[in-house]
């Protein structure tokens, strides 16, 4: 992982660039993955002596007054800079995982199934443990680095299965390599994850992930959901799915094949008007077991919980509960 | 570039970047002719917008804005200006 992440970091020179990698990092990498970044940046060996001399000529140069050393200062200042950076954010990743609690890092690998779906599991058999299927959002990520996710979960008991889309098409034109519309995606998904082979199945989604989340959760027959920041269903984008006909249509034409109804749950920022009038039109239009605003929060109201140390209790009261659903029918 | 191409492509890559605030068609439209403008505090930007908006400034017109400099920059149509004079 660490020369991984040295290739990539490489070829960076300036801030944006180090941090869309960063950014690309932080929805793949597990959090074993970032302890190994953080320990191969930190622990760096004692650089060998040609390298040594190289930099002691570079800085001996950068002292003479030659001609064009502007440059050779600069480059060596934006190095520095950008070093201080990549050592910034890896801490900043490490406290994260440190903050969640006083535990070893989740012990998950990922495993890529196709372009948009990522298996993270701890390579034991499925039998008895909980699928948690997770439809991220625009951003590709559930409102939180996907390493300080994995460490609210044991591996023990929960596979997480991560999903993403194209941008601005929100699983509604299907997941890439499973299926070209919303439905053939989800029912792609039993076969791909092995979905049977689970004991339990639950879905998560974040903001443009959340409606697909409840679709799915309400198609595969899940035993939960938990929707953050949901869209609304009533928006002019999913008007071709709910066949123009509003959004009880909408889950009325996804629950038509369910064998049980999920207990879904609902989050959603407090300071978000748009996300409350959400979260209020779903829960009239299907049955909704609980509706949770976060005080003092916005859209990304994952992340406060995690702040608050909230979000592990959300999970376990929620698509982690172990207790039998409660039948809820819509 | 003209300042209603600036303002166009600005208006997708917020949208890219997650910010809702323009995703009123009426709202977007004002901007892009010009005749509304809003604090970036207005626009709601987290850490991670600010940062999926300084890369796309950066891919697109090779702005070296960073995130920190955003709380300078103060609102949108300083940003289309100083994208413009980094444009130009």
């Amino acid at each position: 992982m660490i020369a991984l992440y040295r290739r990539l970091a490489r070829g960076c020179q300036s801030l944006n660039q180090l941090n869309a990698v960063h950014l690309a990092l932080e929805f793949r990498m597990t959090p074993l993955d970032v302890m190994a970044i953080w320990s191969g940046l930190m622990q760096e060996a004692r650089p060998t002596w040609p390298k040594r001399a190289w930099r002691r000529l570079l800085r001996h140069c950068a002292r003479l007054p030659l001609l064009g050393k502007a440059a050779l200062v600069s480059r060596l200042q934006a190095e520095r800079r950008l070093r201080a950076h990549a050592n910034g954010w890896i801490s900043k990743q490490r406290q994260m995982l440190e903050f969640v609690g006083d535990v070893p890092p989740s012990p998950f690998v990922r495993r890529r199934l196709r372009c948009a779906v990522s298996l993270y599991a701890d390579g034991a058999s499925p039998r008895g443990k909980t699928l948690l299927i997770c439809f991220s959002g625009n951003a590709y990520r559930l409102m939180m680095p996907t390493p300080l996710f994995l460490q609210h979960i044991d591996p023990r008991l929960v596979d997480v299965a991560y999903l993403r889309t194209d941008r601005h098409h929100g699983y509604r034109n299907g997941i890439r390599g499973v299926g070209e519309s919303l439905e053939s995606a989800i029912d792609g998904l039993v076969h791909l994850l092995d979905l049977r082979a689970y004991g339990r199945v639950a879905a998560v989604g974040t903001s443009g992930g959340g409606l697909p989340a409840i679709l799915a959760g309400l198609r595969l027959g899940a035993d939960a959901v938990l929707a953050a920041g949901p869209n609304s269903p009533e928006d002019r984008r999913w008007a071709t799915l709910s066949n123009r006909e509003g959004a009880a249509s909408l889950f009325r034409r996804f629950a038509s094949h369910r064998r049980r109804a999920p207990a879904i749950h609902l989050v959603h920022g407090a300071d978000n008007r748009r996300d409350e009038e959400s979260a209020k039109l779903i829960a009239s239009c299907v049955s909704v077991q609980s509706i949770t605003a976060v005080p003092g929060a916005d859209h990304g109201c994952l992340y406060e919980l995690v702040q608050r140390r909230q979000f592990g209790p959300l999970l376990k009261s929620t698509v982690l509960a172990q207790e039998s659903r409660l039948t809820c029918g819509s | 570039m003209s300042d209603s191409e600036i303002r166009t492509a600005i208006a997708e890559l917020l949208r890219d970047a997650g910010i809702f605030y323009l995703r009123d068609e009426n709202v977007e439209r004002d901007f892009i002719d010009g005749s509304f403008d809003a604090t970036l505090d207005q626009l709601r930007f987290d850490s991670l917008a600010a940062m999926e908006l300084c890369i796309a400034l950066e891919a697109n017109w090779g702005s070296a804005l960073v995130p920190e400099d955003l709380n300078r920059i103060g609102s949108l149509r300083n940003l289309v200006r100083i994208v413009k004079e980094g444009a130009s």
